[in-house]
């Protein structure tokens, strides 16, 4: 088992998180559910499979609100969970966990698919109390939350089976039995069906489907300009542009009916990034009516009044001499004349060209 | 200084040392490649091209053309010449970066 190997694992989980569709294998995922319980010496509980994250979350509050705090409070069974993990997870320091940890934390992609998974877990919560209703803290080890774990597990399985394939000897049959293959396997079957996101309680499991459809870029950032990025089979619906939540209305509206307006209400700098990345930085200055404080040979430095940033955008317009074109540049919002823009520009050179084109 | 869009070329005297020697490809000398549009700053006369710290250096020893999609050419006298790339300032992410058209 080499690097190779565990980029082939990552696209795996990443392809059976994302791109398996809503669908849920039902009688498994009990069963799953039905073990995991069991593992922690706590009773079958009724299973409960929402259509997405939010509704298991307004689920949770409907509970709450009938005076269920009790039931939900006392529920969450931490010392059940703890006996699951340490019986499945009480591999650390074996020699099959020391080779795998450095080959897992130096795989390329694992970094931007952790990052991935913390952005739509935050991108959750932050979206649930928007709503004004309590968050629950989503149950550990999902297949969303904590991917770099589940492709741990499933690296150091691989390994330790392969290693058992290749040698009889009782030396490595012995360092395998340092690790509980039987119950990572087994919970990493219970992932696979289907299971996106879940919330353990005693006598309750709520289990919320996988996204109906999700999209990326060619840079594997979130992204759907146009549409939602992240729709569920209820039709919540998460908006994208490279990478960043953004506003339904910023998504979905085309770049040419944008209000430019809207970056005035935004508060988020990123988002306002990728306002001026669709409405075109020219078009926001034209219809937010930029002031231009200095005039040079024909170049124009122009500022942004926007409320609430502390700073007012800075913008030196020129003329592409060859073809004629106006674009804008920004620059920091300490220069006041179109020459000391000019001067930044190149690095603080003096801005004296020979030939310009 | 000769400016070519977001490309700025300066005299100087030497290449630095420790430079890398870098070839040409199948459209000429890259001098700078835009990630968007895909056009770039192109050389293809014979000229010794260097790199230091992702900087180019340009050493030739008769007057060179630089051509690019979007502007007129600039012509290089002999000598050496040291690459710049224009930069800018984002102000709702409050950082600088190179502009790359």
């Amino acid at each position: 088992m080499m690097t190779d190997d565990i980029e082939k694992i990552i696209d795996d989980w990443g392809s059976e998180t994302f791109f398996k569709g809503d669908g849920i294998d039902e009688e498994h995922l009990e069963e799953g559910i039905a073990w995991l319980y069991s593992s922690g010496l706590e009773s079958r509980p009724h299973v409960l499979i929402l259509d997405s994250p939010l509704a298991c979350q307004i689920e949770l509050n409907r509970m709450e609100k009938k005076g269920l705090q009790k039931y939900l409070s006392s529920a969450a069974s931490p010392e059940a969970w703890q006996r699951i993990k340490s019986f499945m997870f009480s591999f650390s320091g074996t020699e099959a966990w020391c080779n795998t940890l450095p080959v897992v934390k130096t795989a390329q992609s694992i970094a931007r698919l952790c990052a991935l998974d913390r952005l739509i877990t935050g991108n959750i919560q932050d979206a649930v109390t928007k709503r004004t209703i309590r968050f629950h803290k989503f149950s550990d080890d999902n297949l969303l939350n904590r991917f770099s774990k589940i492709v741990f597990y499933d690296f150091m399985c691989r390994s330790v089976l392969a290693a058992r394939e290749r040698s009889t000897s009782r030396k490595v049959q012995g360092h395998a039995g340092g690790i509980n293959i039987h119950y990572l396997k087994h919970y990493m079957d219970f992932l696979r069906t289907g299971c996106f996101l879940s919330l353990f309680f005693q006598g309750l499991a709520l289990i919320s489907r996988r996204p109906k459809r999700v999209r990326f870029d060619g840079s594997g950032r979130l992204h759907a300009d146009g549409e939602a990025a992240i729709e569920w089979r209820d039709g919540w619906k998460l908006f994208y542009l490279n990478g960043v939540l953004v506003p339904e209305e910023v998504a979905v509206t085309p770049a040419a009916q944008l209000d430019p307006g809207v970056i005035l209400r935004e508060g988020n700098v990123e988002v306002r990034r990728e306002i001026v990345r669709k409405i075109g930085i020219e078009r926001l200055i034209q219809k937010l009516g930029g002031k231009v404080v200095d005039s040079w040979k024909g170049y124009e430095l122009i500022t942004l009044d926007i409320p609430g940033m502390g700073t007012k955008p800075t913008y030196l317009k020129m003329r592409n001499p060859s073809i004629g074109t106006y674009h804008v540049e920004g620059v920091p919002p300490r220069i006041t004349t179109c020459r000391e823009a000019l001067s930044w520009r190149v690095g603080g050179l003096k801005w004296n060209p020979k030939q310009l084109t | 200084m000769i400016v070519q869009g977001d490309v700025f070329f300066v005299r100087i005297q030497n290449i630095p040392g420790e430079s890398k020697k870098v070839t040409r490809d199948e459209r000429g000398f890259i001098i700078a490649e835009g990630e968007a549009t895909g056009h770039a700053h192109v050389i293809h006369d014979d000229i010794e091209l260097y790199e230091k710290d992702s900087v180019l250096f340009i050493k030739t020893e008769k007057t060179v053309e630089v051509r690019h999609e979007e502007h007129h050419p600039v012509t290089l006298d002999p000598g050496i010449w040291k690459v710049g790339i224009v930069r800018e300032y984002d102000p709702f992410l409050e950082e600088i970066r190179m502009v790359k058209d």
